[in-house]
């Protein structure tokens, strides 16, 4: 009897799930070219419905992969040969090999990068010159504050180091935590105090290359200053206890019920990570404050992973193609920008309107000198997280931090 | 039966099928893996170099395997212990005639060793979260005066000891269950010819009891070993190996290694070791364990 | 009258330990029932709001948002087919195992087979990938279920072997006497009587595969060929923990098991005091 209840319970949910299962089936009866699409960005629903609906011939297939397994995943796929049609890739050693592999398709001489700002697209520039990627907006790795807060103290937003050291001390002594960062994610840990490679960048602009080549080191004075700034900056307690254990989306609750003061990141952030119903404060945006005293402010151009690059291997080179022909359509671009809310960077001007009412914050960013995103060679990005939630532990003193980095890095060649 | 080559055929016609899908699932990605390991394929690109035993060196210099090795022993250690007391309390506690309900106890226990991995970390990570969870909640109600002083997860013995406090929670029920079985094979007139002979209830659990649910503790034991020695996903949702490296164990690293840091070489040399590891430790345990059965 | 006192003690600290046990066991679940019925938002701000308000609406979020009835119709074909290969593969290896012992080189295949059990998923994911892609069964579950099948046949073996080695051997004898072709008598004689075993592996290992997220993660390009393990990953991002769905997910998730494992209890802990122990 009992034996007769429970086959009658699985049956009657397996025929529901059945069901509902197959109506997604049927809806599509045509045989479509499946343009596949990874991202570490939540699905931009209304530009890909928007591309399906018009183009009966292709469908375009998402998939959200966290930034935490992306490499992970994707060069699984690539190794086995299932690479993905539309995908971002860091500009690092790897995509040279990439290139060299001949897996990435030369964008150089299509049409459609014609309308977008040089900046973004020699960002994805590779060494001989020639672009792999296709930008899909911009955004800028900025610093975030809480513009109700320092205005109380009498201050405005940081124009230097010095300048951003001496709010920290005023927040502090307020009973504020100055800077929160969700450091359980390890790449958030360069957002601590501030980002060393921007810094380093921003001084000079050739010591990323000669890393890469092997004549710069990590205890290069330029870089290891930087990482005594953090071992500074986490001694006098300027970060948000507790932030080893917090995930990126925690630390930014805390930043929005005004528990801490700054927070860096991404300009997308705002959108898609700022939980702004919890917010009782005048949020405020300015550059990374990596110059010192003196010294010009520089503005990171960061979105390097909001590209697509084309599988070249594909079968159907074309349909990907034909997806970002219709992209670059500057009303479906703004669309992209929209979904995403990330700038535009078309037609020689940044357009910030589809920020809508973020777009004040970087409206005077154009100012600013404009350096393209310093990125870690992909070998120690886990190690350059790592040694910075050293510091954080009281394990390693900057120059520890230096040398154990630069160890890992001579080790993984 | 007969040893004709009939009978060979027969034999071999049996296993043949199981050998193949062996060979073909594990087997061979296994050798794979372990030629892999002597060169210094990144996992990605095309070519690839042998380079000889240079991998394995590197992990025997790398202080990071040793950290891993350590922590993994100690997660393992401290769960197999836990869970297999708890579980052989619990068999012990089923058996007896004053408690009512067991049909529902025996499930309730088991039932977290339904849930999957993800579930109960997340779960359990949800109530230990001293920010958003639980705890937090219960700590700021106290008015306790640093509440991320609390945070176990990012301090190395306390997560690693909670690691291990979610797998005994797991756990437990699993091998209770196998321990019941165990406890039911043993007939009853033994104990109560020791209650004839005025043999205290200590005694009857370390003499009668203990020998006879030996087989028990060795499946139990070995299942939970191999488990242990090879954890992944409870560490990685739960610290991702973090804060830094601390609280690495084998499996975080080879993940971290191969797929993260494109050194697919260098993370099978590190799989190879550690098959090898685990291995030498459950042939030893099976043999000590074995050699304490009685059979009836 | 002191052997008296002793024994309640003794059944006093069983029943405490079976009632902290049960509660340490259950109240988490509840939390995690109570918090699929809550709202998201009211729950940032204060925990005690589980209690205020009622959201069933999770439920049908989670259903669509996680696409759990598509996985859960992968999961149950995956392990349909990875039961049978199992049940199939490991009755008759440790069926000749029994009858065959006389071969030495079958107990050594046996052997063999079983260190498949050591084996870390992390060194063979990779060529695994490529083994199946070459094999074109990328994202079906037939490629899935001979995974699984391969990772599950050590403990499948070790059951039915356990439970072979209590069969007496006059009885595979009388039947070849009889004229039984060996596949006969096993398949009429010997394997009628491993139900409880059969129902035991059938439990653990779609238990396995129920729970398991790295492996549909790693050898699936398809989000549609996935697992059920994953669907709950899906609530989880750097951009936000949707907990209150990822809760009423979970319970969805874990009610099938549930009925299995409730409907085939018997066997299993008959199925594991034959298989397990002996």
């Amino acid at each position: 009897m009992k034996k007769l209840v429970v086959v009658c319970v699985l049956s009657l949910v397996m025929g529901l799930v059945f069901a509902n299962g197959t109506k997604e089936e049927t809806s599509t009866p045509k045989k479509k070219v499946v343009v596949t699409w990874y991202s570490t960005d939540p699905e931009p629903v209304k530009t890909i419905q928007a591309f399906n609906s018009t183009h009966d011939g292709i469908e375009i297939v998402y998939e959200l992969i966290s930034t935490d397994n992306f490499f992970t995943t994707l060069n699984t796929r690539i190794s086995a040969g299932e690479c993905p049609d539309l995908f971002p890739y860091r500009t690092t050693d790897n995509y040279e090999k990439l290139i060299a592999m001949g897996q990435i398709l030369d964008l150089s001489d299509y049409d459609f990068l014609k309308e977008i700002n040089d900046a973004p697209k020699t960002m994805n520039k590779a060494k001989d010159g020639r672009i792999y990627a296709f930008p899909l907006g911009a955004d800028y790795l900025n610093m975030f504050y809480n513009k109700t807060l320092l205005k109380s103290l009498g201050y405005k937003a940081p124009k230097n180091f010095q300048e951003y050291m001496k709010i920290c001390e005023a927040v502090k002594t307020q009973g504020v935590a100055p800077l929160v960062s969700g450091c359980k994610d390890i790449w958030q840990n360069r957002y601590v105090c501030v980002d060393p490679l921007q810094g380093v960048a921003a001084k000079n602009p050739a010591w990323l290359s000669d890393l890469y080549g092997r004549k710069a080191s990590f205890t290069d004075p330029v870089m290891l200053d930087y990482f005594n700034r953090i071992e500074d900056f986490v001694k006098k307690g300027y970060l948000y206890d507790g932030s080893l254990g917090l995930t990126m989306s925690e630390a930014w609750q805390i930043f929005a019920s005004g528990k801490a003061a700054f927070q860096l990141g991404a300009s997308f952030y705002v959108a898609q990570a700022f939980p702004q119903a919890d917010c009782s404060f005048e949020l405020g945006c300015c550059p990374m404050p990596v110059n010192d005293e003196g010294e010009s402010q520089v503005v990171e151009l960061h979105a390097n992973m909001k590209v697509a690059c084309v599988n070249k291997k594909s079968n159907h080179v074309d349909a990907s193609l034909e997806v970002l022909k219709w992209l670059s359509n500057s009303e479906n671009y703004m669309n992209l920008c929209d979904d995403w809310k990330l700038i535009v960077p078309v037609n020689k001007k940044a357009d910030y309107s589809r920020l809508s009412k973020w777009a004040s914050l970087w409206s005077d960013f154009s100012k600013y000198k404009n350096i393209p995103r310093a990125i870690e060679p992909s070998t120690i990005s886990a190690e350059f997280g790592q040694v910075i939630q050293n510091i954080i532990m009281g394990n390693y003193t900057g120059a520890q931090a230096a040398e154990a980095l630069q160890t890992a890095y001579e080790n993984k060649k | 039966m007969k040893r004709s080559i009939q009978a060979r055929f027969v034999a071999y016609s049996f296993v043949l099928p199981a050998l193949v899908l062996f060979g073909t699932m594990i087997a061979y990605p296994l050798i794979i893996g372990v030629l892999y390991s002597f060169t210094d394929w990144t996992g990605i690109i095309d070519s690839f170099n042998f380079v000889g035993i240079k991998n394995y060196l590197r992990l025997f210099k790398d202080n990071t395997f040793y950290l891993a090795i350590g922590n993994t022993f100690y997660i393992t250690a401290v769960t197999v212990v836990f869970q297999n007391l708890l579980g052989l309390l619990l068999a012990i506690a089923m058996m007896s005639k004053r408690i009512k309900a067991k049909g529902f106890l025996k499930t309730t226990f088991f039932l977290p060793s339904l849930l999957s991995a993800v579930v109960v970390c997340y779960m359990w990570m949800y109530i230990l979260n001293v920010h958003v969870g639980l705890l937090g909640w219960f700590l700021r109600l106290a008015n306790v005066d640093r509440v991320t002083k609390y945070d176990m997860l990012i301090k190395r013995w306390p997560a690693l000891t909670i690691i291990a406090f979610i797998l005994v929670w797991q756990f437990s029920g699993y091998d209770m269950t196998i321990y019941i079985s165990g406890l039911e094979s043993i007939p009853t007139d033994l104990y109560e010819a020791a209650d004839l002979d005025g043999v205290s209830k200590y005694q009857k659990f370390f003499h009668i009891t203990l020998p006879l649910i030996m087989p028990s503790i060795t499946v139990n034991i070995f299942i939970n070993l191999i488990g242990c020695l090879k954890i992944f996903e409870q560490v990685y949702i739960l610290t991702k190996g973090g804060p830094g490296v601390s609280t690495t164990t084998i499996g975080v690293f080879i993940y971290n290694s191969a797929l993260s840091a494109n050194q697919y070489g260098y993370a099978t040399a590190i799989s190879t070791i550690l098959f090898i590891l685990v291995l030498i430790v459950t042939f030893l345990q099976v043999k000590v364990t074995r050699s304490r059965e009685v059979e009836l | 009258m002191k052997e008296m006192k002793r024994e309640n003690t003794g059944d006093v600290a069983e029943t405490v330990l079976c009632v902290i046990m049960a509660i340490i066991i259950i109240l988490p679940l509840c939390y995690v029932v109570i918090v699929s019925v809550s709202d998201q938002k009211a729950l940032n701000k204060n925990l005690l709001s589980c209690f205020v308000s009622f959201h069933p609406e999770n439920y049908v979020k989670a259903w669509t948002k996680g696409r759990i009835p598509r996985f859960i119709i992968n999961t149950a074909i995956i392990c349909v087919m990875t039961d049978a290969l199992v049940i199939a593969m490991g009755s008759m290896f440790a069926f000749a195992t029994r009858a065959y012992k006389c071969f030495k080189e079958i107990n050594m295949f046996y052997y063999i087979v079983m260190t498949g059990m050591f084996v870390p998923i992390q060194t063979i994911v990779l060529p695994l990938f490529k083994l199946i892609k070459s094999m074109g069964l990328l994202n079906k579950p037939l490629g899935l279920a001979f995974v699984y099948a391969g990772t599950n046949l050590p403990l499948s073996m070790m059951m039915f072997a356990g439970f072979y080695k209590s069969i007496p051997m006059d009885l595979i004898d009388a039947s070849s006497i009889d004229g039984c072709t060996p596949y006969r008598s096993f398949l009429s004689i010997v394997f009628p009587l491993t139900k409880t075993i059969v129902c035991t592996v059938v439990i653990l290992t779609s238990l396995n595969i129920w729970r398991d997220m790295f492996i549909p993660l790693m050898l699936t390009t398809d989000i549609k060929a996935r697992t059920i393990a994953y669907g709950l990953m899906s609530f989880v991002n750097e951009f936000s923990l949707d907990w209150t769905t990822m809760c009423a997910a979970m319970v969805m998730v874990t009610i099938p098991i549930i009925i299995l494992y409730l409907s085939l209890q018997e066997y299993f802990e008959s199925g594991a005091l034959a298989g397990a122990i002996k």
